[in-house]
């Protein structure tokens, strides 16, 4: 495609005030056609545009003007390669008008913009062929039902793979439910109408039902999975709905509770078949006679570091529904021994309202063991409760059939730990490997991926074997794209909310299908149409990009060579990062472009004029530094932000790049470390930061303090101390001194 | 642990308190803002969140003998500020009525003093008392009004005068009329 340059600058917001826009527009002088317009996103100013492109032919748009985060819909030109130079809120905004350092600043802005264009090229998106559109739901508990027939309700073709003979999960196994309506002045326990659910789905013409089956293999990627089943059937499919849902912990762990030692100790679970059995009726397991002094024990074996570290979030309202149970029998008591009643949501409103039984009993207690009081009665011994005044005070209670309220554990947990366990012996050499292999019996596997990052969804730090993405703005997305959880392996949750779990990931299913029908990434850049193209020709098979990808969207061939499975990849750039070849580019981002662009910038010989390249995440601190700039916080002028996919995509040429040139000082501006904190790419930063150990290196090479190179770590809302931050970063660099290579 | 305290959770005395009027106890759920709010709450002790709790679990032993349920005045600031609609106040005044009915020593008398429907017998009995003795007595007293009394009917009307209980005598209205307002116009 010949490039035919258009720059068009906007006046308006504040821009012309304050600077030169004539001396500004110098930059454009290379590229000839530049033009001005006071409001430049008025239909007048996207008319002008429009008109270039229709008469003129201009199909490579420069607009400087405000944030790219802003504005998109109007400045929006299919076929045209558009830069959007931001200096409205990097210049115009954040800086003293009309000085020589604002307007330097924003020439340089302009002139990076061009070259990003120049070296860039117009992104074509790349559909893969023979796209499926079936959706493949693995689980038929109520989650899974619920995505099937959601997704089946929206016109799409589910497979619907249940281990067990029927469907139905674990709601087959309660005798009634906290019902879903109103609760004021209604029964508070309700038939769970499973069944009509599983007829449902069974009688859907878009749904196909195999039971008693696993999946076997998953090969592929979005929109073009292979999937084998344990019968031998292999299907087609376009995404995945994991709603394998969770198992009860081991209550054998819990013998200091009594379980396992007495035989009145039950699980919540347990007590559930009890009732179910016998019509409600809670008959003692020792001697059938009826329970009249029930204790429920709440968190047993959870919120406790030996045990669950977290809240399986539905067993408090359980035990409130079960004193229902209790109840039904107006002799008798239920007492429920709680470390806090965390009933969230609507389930509060249950509490309330079950609490109010006279006969329900509640109280805070720190529950220390469970003895025996004769006649296969139990004392729940306990401490700190509300009775008593003083602090370790002990109190005991009598109960004849006690229940433990035992937490979810996900179905994803145990391969995570089988696969966390063999990394860790294979770390000790091959022989402790085999052992492991040999000695430790493997888990049930649920989607056998054929990913070279491993069969199942990774480890993912405190999220405790949930197959959760800890991303704030992605629901349901785990680290395998295409791939949406739902349900108790997605988080602890009830039987409501996994029906809205449900939902929600059959419409990402949906969404992530569509997007790959479209060529464009699924999310979080989910209107970008670039991708990762490397040219493998130099590629040394070093498998740098394969480990580190955090999607796992690289494989290898039989030769080791990186095998890039385009669906899967959400264009973060890592693997851009990761190359010491240098060989992975997108069409508008790559080593070369962003190297380009830091070499683009005018560096003065004067030496009293510093200049600091800063590189943004442009998740977070790009959003912080518009929302300062909203603000009207004052940055220092010399510092050029260049905006990054994330900087897990740093390549380390670039520190050699810049400060080769003369630039002062580098700042790197990305997410706070660790899973648990919301990178939109798991951990980039992080990533970058252990890239950036090799800096000083680079930086001993060029005889230059190491700390004129720095990464931090920046959150989206702390726009208010983060230009005091870059401020402050930029004195230090000035206290080095000017880079020695500024006059070379 | 034979150090630990027992408790016996009495469903009986949670219904008594409850049909008491203390019909909201159940809906406490141990936040105390009742004990932050409370004037009179001892420092050692979170009333009367400590009695909320026991009251749902039926501790009528602690609860009955407890002087601390006597600590109220009934201001309902615990009431009005409660987050749950718990009525402390109201549950104290209930657990008050269960105390009156273990210490009372005739129990009809706290049959009486605890059930609103008889409260008229509290003033009926003394009246009545009164009735008999004045009827035994007869014309052997003299009356607070120097005459001789007549009859039992002559003492009654002087005890209580018609004028005062049904139609007071402009002379008294006068007298008991606040005089500031007045007084306060004179000064103008």
């Amino acid at each position: 495609m010949e490039k035919k340059y258009g720059v068009y600058i906007c006046k308006g917001c504040g821009i012309k005030d304050a600077m030169d826009v004539e001396k500004v527009a110098g930059a454009a002088k290379k590229v000839q056609n530049y033009k001005f317009h006071d409001v430049l996103c008025s239909p007048e100013g996207v008319q002008l545009i429009k008109d270039d492109m229709a008469k003129e032919g201009v199909n490579t748009i420069i607009i400087a003007a405000c944030s790219p985060r802003v504005k998109y819909e109007e400045f929006d030109f299919p076929g045209a390669l558009v830069e959007r130079v931001n200096i409205r809120e990097f210049v115009a905004w954040t800086m003293e008008p009309n000085t020589d350092a604002t307007n330097d600043a924003a020439y340089d802005y302009l002139t990076m913009g061009i070259v990003k264009t120049q070296k860039g090229e117009l992104p074509e998106p790349n559909i893969l062929p023979d796209l499926s559109k079936t959706i493949l739901v693995i689980g038929g508990g109520i989650a899974g039902m619920t995505a099937a027939l959601s997704a089946a309700g929206a016109g799409e073709k589910v497979v619907l793979v249940e281990k067990d003979a029927q469907l139905g999960g674990f709601a087959n196994k309660l005798y009634k439910k906290i019902p879903t309506g109103s609760y004021i002045n209604k029964p508070l326990i309700v038939d769970t109408d499973i069944n009509k659910t599983c007829a449902e789905v069974e009688s859907n013409p878009n749904i196909k039902v195999y039971k008693s089956t696993t999946v076997t293999r998953t090969d592929g990627q979005p929109g073009l999975y292979d999937v084998t089943l344990s019968n031998g059937e292999t299907m087609k499919i376009g995404a995945i709905i994991m709603a394998s849902g969770w198992k009860p912990y081991d209550a054998n762990r819990l013998d200091y509770l009594g379980y396992g030692k007495m035989k009145n100790v039950v699980t919540n679970l347990e007590l559930e078949e009890i009732a179910k059995k016998n019509g409600g009726k809670l008959l003692r397991p020792s001697d059938g006679k009826p329970a009249l002094k029930v204790a429920f024990i709440q968190c047993a074996g959870q919120r406790d570091p030996n045990h669950l570290p977290y809240c399986s979030s539905m067993c408090c309202a359980t035990s409130l529904k079960q004193a229902q149970y209790v109840r039904q029998n107006d002799d008798a008591l239920a007492m429920i021994f709680y470390k806090d009643i965390r009933t969230p949501g609507r389930t509060e409103l249950y509490y309330k309202e079950a609490q109010n039984n006279p006969g329900v009993m509640l109280t805070k207690a720190d529950v220390t063991g469970v003895s025996d009081a004769g006649n296969g009665n139990m004392f729940v011994e306990m401490e700190n409760t509300l009775f008593g005044l003083k602090t370790g005070e002990k109190v005991k209670v009598e109960a004849d059939l006690v229940v433990l309220a035992t937490g979810m554990v996900p179905t994803s947990r145990a391969p995570q730990e089988y696969a966390d366990g063999l990394t860790k012996a294979a770390g000790g050499g091959d022989e402790a490997k085999k052992n492991y292999l040999e000695q430790t019996p493997k888990p049930d596997y649920i989607l056998n991926l054929g990913y070279r990052q491993g069969p199942e969804i990774p480890t993912l730090e405190g999220a405790s074997g949930f197959a959760d993405s800890n991303f704030i703005c992605f629901q349901y997305e785990t680290r395998r794209t295409g791939v949406y959880a739902a349900g108790g392996v997605h988080q602890p949750m009830n039987m409501a909310e996994a029906q809205e779990d449900g939902a929600g990931a059959a419409f990402k299913a949906i969404q992530a299908m569509d997007h790959v029908a479209r060529g464009v990434a699924v999310h979080p850049r989910a209107w970008d149409v670039t991708f990762p193209d490397p040219m493998l020709i130099k590629c040394t098979a070093c498998k740098r990009c394969t480990e580190e990808c955090p999607f796992g969207a690289i494989d290898e061939d039989e030769k080791g060579i990186p095998k890039y499975n385009l669906n899967r990849c959400r264009r973060c750039g890592t693997c851009m990062g990761a190359c010491p070849e240098r060989i992975v580019s997108f069409k508008d981002y790559s080593v070369d472009i962003v190297g380009s662009m830091l070499k683009a910038i005018d560096v003065p010989d004067d030496e009293d004029i510093t200049r600091i390249v800063c590189l943004v995440c442009e998740n977070d601190a790009y959003p912080a530094i518009d929302t300062a700039a909203i603000k009207r916080t004052k940055i220092d002028p010399s510092v050029r932000f260049v905006s990054m996919r994330c900087l897990g995509g740093m390549n380390l040429v670039w520190v050699a790049d810049a400060l080769s040139k003369g630039i002062d000082g580098m700042l790197l501006l990305g997410c706070k470390f660790g899973e648990n904190y919301q990178c939109h790419f798991v951990k980039g930063s992080e990533l970058a930061n252990t890239r950036f150990s090799k800096v000083s290196e680079t930086l001993n090479r060029l005889q230059l303090e190491s700390g004129r190179v720095e990464l931090m770590q920046v959150a989206i809302n702390e726009y208010d101390k983060l230009p005091e931050m870059i401020n402050e970063f930029v004195e230090k660099v000035k206290e080095f001194g000017p880079n020695p290579f500024k006059s070379m | 642990m034979s150090d630990a305290t027992v408790i016996k959770p009495d469903l009986q005395f949670v219904n008594d308190i409850i049909k008491g009027g203390g019909e909201s106890l159940k809906k406490c759920y141990q936040c105390a803002t009742c004990s932050v709010v409370c004037n009179v709450t001892p420092d050692e002790s979170p009333f009367p969140r400590k009695e909320m709790v026991l009251a749902q679990w039926g501790q009528k032993d602690q609860l009955i003998t407890s002087p601390d349920v006597w600590l109220c005045h009934q201001c309902s600031d615990c009431t009005a500020y409660c987050p749950r609609g718990a009525k402390p106040g109201e549950v104290l005044n209930a657990i008050r009525k269960q105390s009156i009915k273990h210490v009372a020593m005739v129990p009809l008398f706290a049959k009486i003093a605890t059930e609103p429907k008889l409260i008229w017998l509290l003033f009926a009995i003394p009246m009545a008392l009164l009735y008999v003795v004045l009827m035994i007595l007869g014309t052997q007293i003299s009356t607070p009004c120097g005459q001789k009394a007549r009859s039992w009917r002559t003492i009654i009307s002087c005890l209580f005068p018609r004028s005062i209980l049904f139609s007071p005598s402009p002379s008294y209205s006068r007298r008991c009329r606040p005089s500031w307002g007045s007084s306060g116009s004179g000064a103008a």
